[in-house]
């Protein structure tokens, strides 16, 4: 009996004959494979491949364990002999090619890995995994090496240099030091003796900023779903503002206004005939900035909690002559109470994750974040210092995300059951409605003088001494002139700009798309291990910015993988960083898509890549979007995730503005920064008008399969 | 000889720890409709999605058309299937719904777009080809689902509760309309329906099914009149069920009527009756006394509950001009042949 060739087989031999015709090393000793015979191996694993892909021509179902295992020892071999060898830092040009003295591994290597999964791919469709489909394995196969190079691995790596023995303490002992010492976790502070460690800094700070956020939220959105008033647009629109700027903006404006020279501080002393006090910087000024900023989080979480509470229960509260404010007390809170945990956890995950805030108006006091950067970039560099504190943090950080997943999981019992349930949700009571409304007013307000501050700041010939209206910063940042050759781009933001642009740009479709495929890997295809695939997938969440920087240095900066100074370090780090939330999207749209819609597709004879392209793309339209936008919007606005990995050559918008802000140079600052906001208002409306096309409405709710907002993260 | 359509050998179907399907074996015949008739959980649509490949079976041999589909991908089968909630694309227009298949297998797209046209028209549906789903009614999408899967004409047709999200005029319409189309076309056709009328009505075959296994399969005649257990005759429609117990000679009485069959004697067994051919007689002596404890106008029949030796019975009785009052006393008359005994032991837990 004959069985078919797969048809993706005459493309992985093509890979794999290019691959030999590439330059192997990325540096060194230039040359294709077959040219190279220096250090013995990548010759023999080029023959040994195209032998092992080839066989799959005529293989028999069920088939294929050695040609995987072949695959995954070739992988292992290209990517951790030099480290298995012994090789410690780099490669030594001068000496000569060994095993462990290998250069960084070039285009012909990673083609040669890369046709190396499609052997993997080729061996588990012969299995019949997934019922031997093409597309699915190639996709597992794919997604599951992304995983592991750029989430496990350097994850891996940030251990390893934990564990690593410092000089000529044990490894136990470089372990202890580096994640308990008294830097980290003393608590004199409270009993007034001193200062606290700066994992207590940032978990208190931490509670404090998610419990403020968690407050803030809950009022705006009763504000938006309770109080019957019909224009709570502007407040929707407003408390949005700040998901779309990088979160230092908000440090920023708040020491225009009340720095030491800021408007407020100046007028406030001279109303009362005192010095102005650099009062704002310090915990107080970091927990004020990061309250604003990561409130509205909290609101969206909150929001469409309160908004999936079933009017009828609430109804029924008021029949069984429940009063406005027991009912509210007793039937909606407790109801909405996961998303309040839900939404104070993710604003706890995302304060200790800061770096801008705490960095730029924190003054002395250091968090677990600012400990991290200090490490790296400061006087008294020390990456396994770093490490630890990279350790501990993402402790932290885990333990509050997966309660998180825990409380919103709780969640589910409020959710509709698909039938829309008519009704009118209870207004509050007056004792609660006049409170909100109060706050809300107060917070819209606070929100419009901080970018009115950062909007005007940018026009101001010097803050605080001088308001006379100038051009002169957009000049110094965004100057364009015309020079002998041509146009000059002659303003010092430019470099970083187009950097930023172009990268954010890049990685937005190919996050969305990774995220998405894994939640339909994940949510519509069954193989072993789903459930560990899924964590690992959503594991990259829960790391913060800075783990993410610290461990892509440790892992990326010597051979074989050698990325540190590029743009594609800064690719990568997106990619893997911003993946979970494409995933939590796509899992949420899919679970509305019935299943029946795929098996009907299958039924009629198409392959499951026709089924993902004609039916599930169309229809996913607007989780493609968020997770796209999602994915731009949040490469734009970091700092934590790239400040490490960002060279001269490749600077990034952020990096550079902090840098202004560290040399008090605030007038480009802000003006940048109006850019970059500006910018993503305008590309975040650009998407929606590409992407807007007939939403589809189920049948039984007639609910269109808009993403509700709180589910982005 | 003529090939089945669908045939399994010890098909077993097990989620994790749950056994769906105990070991099956049937056939079904081309050109036959077989129905999948039994309650919510009892493995119809596991079947139904065994057959499409929708769910691999755990053990098992499943030959679809002679062919051996056991490890073959759904894709790659010759099934159709019409879904509970049709599944009809809500983004393509009813002509690429149906031209979807016919692309799939990569018909050159100006010929599938005929051959869906051609389709549509067989169905009356000429007229909402450039629709959309959601503008078409329930019925007409149900046409279109239907006109989706035949147009690949496929070895066998699955329906998955076809009728249940119709309104009951609709549901006898179409319900007939697929037999119609089923016999015209000589179609094979496996329907899962929980409505017993249903199957009662379009069948050439109705399995039974209980727990993961097929009870009892048949005629839908055979099924009625001919129930195996207690379980079938309750499932077939209103049916008074009594315990009753063999008298020395071997016999059960009904009142004054003897039951046909004998068992051993003293030996229990389950006595089976349907409401309608029961009768209500004010006077004589005949048949089983009894008293009427309720007695209820439904239009067309009377219905009548009525307390006797050998349990509650309910009676349907389609004299409606003289009905008989609560609290009556009177025998309730059978004919011998329409009392049907189950001895004890064929019984299912
Ligand atoms: N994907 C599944 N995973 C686990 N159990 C399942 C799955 N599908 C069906 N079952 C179980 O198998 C049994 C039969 O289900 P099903 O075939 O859907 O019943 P029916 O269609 O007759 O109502 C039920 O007990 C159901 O809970
Ligand atoms: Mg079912």
């Amino acid at each position: 009996m004959k069985y078919p060739v797969p048809r993706l087989l005459l493309g992985w031999l093509a890979v794999l004959v290019a691959a030999g015709l590439a330059p192997w090393y990325g540096a060194g000793p230039s040359g294709g494979l077959f040219a190279l015979s220096i250090s013995g191996f990548p010759p023999l694993l080029a023959v040994l491949s195209l032998v092992a892909a080839a066989s799959f021509a005529a293989m028999a179902p069920g088939r294929g364990i050695p040609q995987i295992a072949f695959a995954l020892g070739a992988i292992g071999v290209i990517l951790f002999l030099p480290e298995i060898a012994g090789q410690t830092g780099g490669f030594r040009a001068s000496e000569p090619l060994t095993s462990a003295n290998q250069p960084p591994i070039g285009a012909g290597a990673v083609l040669t890995v890369i046709g190396l999964l499609g052997i993997i791919a080729l061996g588990l469709m012969r299995r019949g995994l997934m019922g031997g489909e093409s597309f699915g394995n190639h996709l597992l196969t794919f997604i599951v090496a992304v995983l592991f190079l750029f989430i496990l691995m350097p994850l891996g790596e940030v251990f390893r240099t934990v564990l690593r023995a410092d000089g000529e303490l044990s490894v136990a002992a470089s372990f202890m030091s580096r994640t308990t010492g008294s830097e980290i976790w003393s608590l004199a502070c409270v009993s007034g003796s001193g200062r606290c460690g700066m994992a207590w800094n940032s978990i208190f700070l931490g509670a404090a900023v998610a419990t403020s956020c968690t407050l803030l939220g809950l009022v705006a959105a009763l504000y938006v779903t309770r109080t019957g008033l019909r224009r709570t647009g502007g407040v929707r629109l407003l408390s949005l503002l700040p998901l779309v700027t990088p979160p230092f903006v908000v440090g920023l404006a708040l020491i225009l206004l009340f720095g030491r020279s800021g408007t407020i501080t100046v007028w406030a002393a001279d109303l009362m005939g005192v010095r102005p006090s650099r009062w704002i910087y310090g915990p107080q000024g970091v927990w004020l900035a990061q309250t604003l900023g990561l409130a509205p989080l909290a609101f969206m979480v909150i929001h469409t909690v309160l908004l999936s509470v079933s009017p009828s229960v609430e109804e029924a509260s008021s029949t069984l002559r429940a009063s406005r404010w027991y009912t509210f007390r007793t039937v909606t809170l407790p109801l909405i109470r996961p998303g309040l945990a839900g939404a104070f956890l993710l604003s706890f995950i995302e304060s200790m994750a800061d770096l801008g805030n705490p960095l730029i108006i924190g003054g002395g006091f250091q968090v677990l974040a600012t400990g991290i950067y200090f490490k790296i970039v400061g006087a008294q560099s020390d990456l396994g210092d770093a490490a630890g504190l990279g350790l501990v943090l993402l402790m932290i950080s885990l333990m509050a995300f997966f309660a998180q997943s825990w409380f919103l999981k709780g969640a589910s019992y409020v959710t509709v059951t698909g039938k829309g349930d008519s009704g009118r949700n209870a207004l509050l009571p007056a004792r609660v409605k006049f409170p909100v409304i109060v706050i809300t007013i107060i917070w819209t307000l606070f929100i419009i003088l901080i970018y009115g501050t950062v909007l005007v700041g940018g026009f101001a010939e010097l803050w605080g001494r001088n308001y006379s209206p100038t051009l002169r910063h957009f000049e110094q940042a965004f100057g364009v002139t015309m020079g002998q050759y041509g146009i000059v781009w002659s303003g010092g933001a430019w470099n970083s700009f187009s950097t930023t642009l172009v990268i954010a740009g890049l990685a937005a479709p190919v996050t969305a798309a990774l995220g998405l495929l894994t939640a339909w890997l994940i949510a519509r295809c069954r193989f072993p291990g789903r459930v560990v695939f899924e964590f690992t997938a959503m594991l990259s969440f829960a790391m913060p910015g800075t783990v993410v920087g610290l461990a892509y240095v440790l892992a990326f900066n010597a051979p074989p993988i050698e990325m540190t100074g590029t743009a594609a370090i800064l690719f990568f780090a997106f990619i893997s960083r911003n993946m979970p939330v494409g995933v939590r999207v796509g899992l949420a749209q899919l679970s509305q898509i019935d299943r029946s819609l795929d098996e009907v597709s299958l039924t009629m004879g198409a392959s499951q890549w026709m089924t993902v392209r004609r039916v599930l793309v169309p229809l996913l339209k607007p989780a493609i979007a968020t997770a796209i936008i999602y994915a731009f919007v949040s490469a734009v606005t970091t700092l934590s995730q790239v400040i490490f990995l960002v060279s001269p050559r490749y600077d990034w918008a952020t990096t550079y503005i902090v840098s202004l802000v560290e040399n008090t140079n605030y007038g480009p600052a802000i003006a940048y920064s109006v850019v970059l906001i500006i910018l993503l208002i305008a590309a975040i409306g650009l998407l929606q008008i590409l992407l807007r096309q007939a939403v589809f409405r189920r049948r039984d709710t007639d609910a269109p399969l808009q993403p509700a907002v709180g589910e982005i993260r | 000889m003529t090939e089945d359509a669908v045939s399994f050998e010890k098909v077993i179907k097990k989620f994790g720890a749950v056994q769906a399907l105990e070991e099956q074996n049937f056939t079904i015949a081309k050109g036959e409709l077989v129905s999948m008739l039994g309650p919510s959980g009892c493995g119809k649509t596991t079947t139904l999605r065994l057959i499409a490949g929708l769910e691999m079976p755990t053990a098992g041999r499943i030959v679809i058309g002679g062919r051996d589909v056991s490890n073959v991908p759904t894709n790659l089968r010759s099934i159709g299937m019409v879904f509970q909630s049709y599944a009809l694309f809500p983004h393509l227009n009813i002509l690429e719904n149906v031209a979807y298949g016919l692309i799939a297998k990569q018909t050159p797209k100006k010929q599938a777009l005929v051959r869906a046209m051609a389709q549509l028209e067989q169905l009356g549906l000429a007229e909402k080809t450039y629709k959309l789903p959601a503008e078409l009614s329930g019925g007409q999408q149900q046409r279109a689902a239907l006109a989706r899967a035949l147009v690949l004409e496929p070895d066998v047709l699955l329906f998955d509760e076809p009728l249940s999200n119709l309104d009951a005029k609709l549901r006898r319409q179409v319900r007939d309309e697929i037999r119609d189309l089923q016999q015209a076309l000589g179609l094979s056709v496996v329907y899962v329906t929980h409505d017993q009328t249903e199957a009662l009505a379009i069948s050439d075959r109705i399995f039974l099914m209980r727990n993961g296994r097929i009870e009892q399969s048949g005629s839908p005649r055979e099924l009625y009149d001919a129930p195996r257990s207690e379980f079938v005759a309750d499932f077939m429609g209103d049916a008074n069920v009594l315990k009753v117990k063999a008298g020395a000679d071997g016999h059960v009485r009904f009142g004054s009527i003897p039951v046909p069959g004998s068992l051993a004697p003293g030996a229990e067994a389950i006595l089976v009756a349907r409401p309608e051919l029961l009768a209500i007689a004010r006077e004589g002596q005949e048949g089983l006394p009894g008293r009427v404890a309720r007695a209820s106008y439904l239009g067309g029949v009377m219905e009548y509950r009525v307390e006797t030796e050998l349990g509650t019975l309910l009676i349907a009785d389609r004299n409606v001009r003289e009905p008989v009052r609560g609290g009556s006393d009177v025998h309730v008359l059978a004919a011998p042949e329409d009392l049907r005994l189950i001895p004890q032991t064929t019984l299912s837990i």
